[in-house]
């Protein structure tokens, strides 16, 4: 299906939200989870991915 | 939060004691401070400082200049009635003496308007006593529309009043409030106010305030020197000035000393304020609240208002008549105070430019 | 020595702290031990997925307050935005509203931070606002429910101090919640000028990150803060000025 991911449009054959960030590498401490503006707990991970779904994933990182 | 929660701060406060243990060095230090706060401002105030007044007029001067430059504001007071319904011991409009009592019409009004302003005068203070049910808000909205035929700022000292009632009056053409405490001392207030809406301490109290809420743009207060301890009723006034700047940033806030001796009132006076500590509390109020406007009216001597116009003085009353149409119907009815400088508008006008001053008849316009 | 009130928060060392441009991020929790500072900012930005950075959050201790900023945001809408995302994400309640869209200078949009303060002020939010020092948007900022202002000693990164002193001790007389000077403090007299002038705290970050040892700088930083603390608290009395002579003015007192 077509998702949206960091502002990229790609085609994924993953299910959910789950086995995307594992596709990226991206199952790990500190990465913020946004699907479609909400800010996802773990435990939504496995929330099934839809067509269209814009996903951002964001982390804190150093600023002043 | 109300003003009245500040003063509370002070409940516990010795001022008797602050006041003995005030050295010169104390003094000193703050006549060199830029930014004062309220100890400094005490200190200012204290016997100790008397020691010191010269070198305080030198920086009440300067301030004076410089956020000032030499102008000085005029203004006249306008009796529209004399009619009160409260008792205060220490005036001569007291509900119990029995005066002449006189209320103007609109014509008298008008008539009393066109008097004074040719006088070229535009700032008027329209005064009444303690009568809400006869003075009531329609006849003070009356009057304002007819003195702002004639006045650029008309200004208001008459009974307190509820916030929607300054509203009405500051939207109908009021520009500015005078309200006095009297005295800020609870006890005191209580003996001398023995009847009438005035009795009510904190309903007065917060008038200022209620006035500047509503937009007026200057509030103007003030204590009755002479009804209590002189440097504590100095330093509230001084407090709530400071209040009320703070607070409300656009309303321009003025103080003014009325005091009372023995000579003029059968009132008995215990804490007659004399020259010297008059001069030094309205230093003190220069250097404590640089912006603040300081009002000094006809109740002081020619001589002396001269002589203190370098100190902190920006505002004066001129051509004042304490009576009801005291400007068309001299000694129809009795005077509120006596006045002390009786000069006309032009001669006060003529000393000032003398002096290097400049008279302002006209502060701003609304338009 | 009073604590500074920020919230439902209270905080003994009033020298906040920042993550931005450490050289090496292995030093940040060091200096924060060293200089004893108990919040920090950290920003939060889109993960690059072919070159991650790593989590700065596991660089901080646990227990110093996480002040998550909203850099990047060029409007209020952005800015809210921002901070909704850092609250959901765990971040805590504190956001440092930061809107600018001058790339040459980086100064803030005091208008625009404006509006994103009334927003999230009610929604529960401990905002603390960066602006321009500037009296009326103080004022406007505390009815709007910012926790505290913060104007700028001088622009981002600058190290010029405090340039516009005689505004920010406007704000410091006029408002009644605390103000914390951020940005541009460049050496740790600043800070202790900025506390001897009334200031709450401040916030330094880019003189202590780039400094050639930032946890030696952080402790100074931190005794600097203190030290213009205890001063103000102790009043300072002013330079003594110069009396002029002239005739006396009170004469007319004593005759």
């Amino acid at each position: 299906m077509n998702i949206k991911l960091n502002g990229t449009f790609k085609k994924t054959n993953n299910k959910t939200i789950r086995e995307l960030l594992i596709s990226v590498d991206m199952l790990k401490e500190g990465v913020v989870v946004l699907l479609n503006d909400e800010v996802l707990k773990e435990d939504e991970y496995k929330i099934k991915l839809r067509e269209n779904d814009n996903i951002e994933l964001l982390s804190f990182v150093s600023g002043g | 939060m109300s003003f009245v929660n500040l003063l509370e701060k002070y409940n516990q406060f010795n001022f008797e004691k602050f006041n003995k243990n005030i050295t010169s060095d104390d003094v000193k230090r703050v006549i060199e401070k830029d930014k004062l706060d309220e100890m400094d401002f005490l200190i200012l105030l204290s016997d100790r400082a008397l020691n010191h007044i010269e070198e305080i007029a030198k920086k009440a001067s300067k301030i004076t200049t410089q956020h000032f430059g030499n102008v000085k504001s005029l203004y006249t007071p306008i009796y529209l009635s004399n009619y009160c319904a409260s008792n205060c011991v220490y005036c001569g409009f007291s509900s119990s003496n029995q005066i002449k009592r006189k209320r103007l019409t609109s014509d008298e009004i008008e008539k009393e308007a066109k008097s004074i302003a040719k006088t070229g005068l535009k700032h008027i203070l329209m005064l009444t006593g303690e009568a809400p049910k006869i003075d009531d808000i329609d006849y003070l909205k009356e009057a304002t529309k007819i003195l702002k035929r004639y006045f650029h700022f008309v200004g208001m000292e008459v009974y307190a009043m509820d916030e929607s009632e300054y509203k009405e009056l500051f939207e109908a053409g009021v520009d500015g409030l005078t309200i006095y405490q009297e005295t800020y001392n609870r006890e005191v207030y209580k003996q001398v106010h023995l009847s009438g809406r005035k009795k009510d301490y904190l309903y007065r109290l917060d008038a200022a305030e209620r006035g500047a809420k509503v937009g007026m743009r200057q509030v103007n207060i003030g204590a009755l020197f002479g009804l209590s301890e002189c440097i504590d009723e100095a330093f509230t006034v001084g407090l709530h000035a400071k209040y009320l700047q703070n607070k409300y940033l656009e309303t321009e806030v003025a103080i003014s000393m009325p005091r009372i001796c023995s000579a003029e009132s059968d009132y008995e006076v215990k804490y007659e304020l004399n020259d010297q500590r008059f001069v030094q509390f309205m230093m003190a109020f220069r250097l404590f609240l640089p912006r603040v406007s300081i009002n000094i009216s006809t109740r002081e001597n020619p001589n002396f208002r001269e002589n203190i116009l370098p100190l902190g003085v920006t505002k004066i009353s001129a051509g004042s008549k304490t009576e009801v149409a005291g400007h068309t119907q001299e000694g129809e009815s009795t005077k509120q105070f006596e006045i002390s400088d009786s000069r006309s508008v032009s001669e006060i006008i003529e000393a000032l430019n003398q002096k290097g001053y400049q008279p302002i008849l006209k502060d701003w316009e609304g338009i | 020595m009073e604590k500074l009130k920020l919230g439902n928060y209270e905080f003994e060392n009033r020298l906040f702290t920042g993550t931005g441009k450490f050289k090496d991020k292995g030093l940040i929790s060091k200096m924060l031990k060293e200089s004893k500072s108990e919040m920090i900012t950290v920003a939060l930005r889109r993960v690059d997925l072919d070159n991650p950075d790593l989590n700065i959050l596991s660089y901080i201790p646990k227990d110093v307050t996480l002040l998550p900023n909203t850099s990047g945001a060029r409007t209020a809408e952005e800015a809210i935005k921002i901070a909704r995302i850092a609250r959901q994400a765990g971040c805590g309640d504190f956001i440092k509203i930061e809107v600018i869209s001058d790339m040459k200078y980086l100064m803030p949009d005091n208008e625009e931070t404006i509006k994103a303060t009334e927003v999230l002020s009610k929604e529960g939010f401990i905002v603390l606002p960066y602006v321009s020092p500037d009296l009326m948007t103080a004022i406007k900022l505390e009815k709007a429910g910012a926790a505290a202002v913060m104007p700028l000693g001088s622009p981002i990164g600058s190290n010029q101090g405090i340039i516009a002193k005689g505004l920010i001790e406007q704000i410091i007389e006029t408002v009644n919640i605390p103000v914390i000077i951020d940005a541009g403090i460049g050496k740790p007299s600043h800070a202790a000028e900025a506390m001897e002038m009334g200031a709450a705290a401040v916030l330094v970050n880019t003189a202590i990150a780039t400094a050639g040892d930032p946890i030696a700088m952080g402790r100074a930083f931190s005794k600097a803060v203190e030290a213009g603390r205890e001063a103000y608290l102790s009043k300072l009395a002013n330079q003594k000025e110069q009396a002029s002579a002239s005739s006396p003015l009170t004469g007319f007192l004593f005759n």
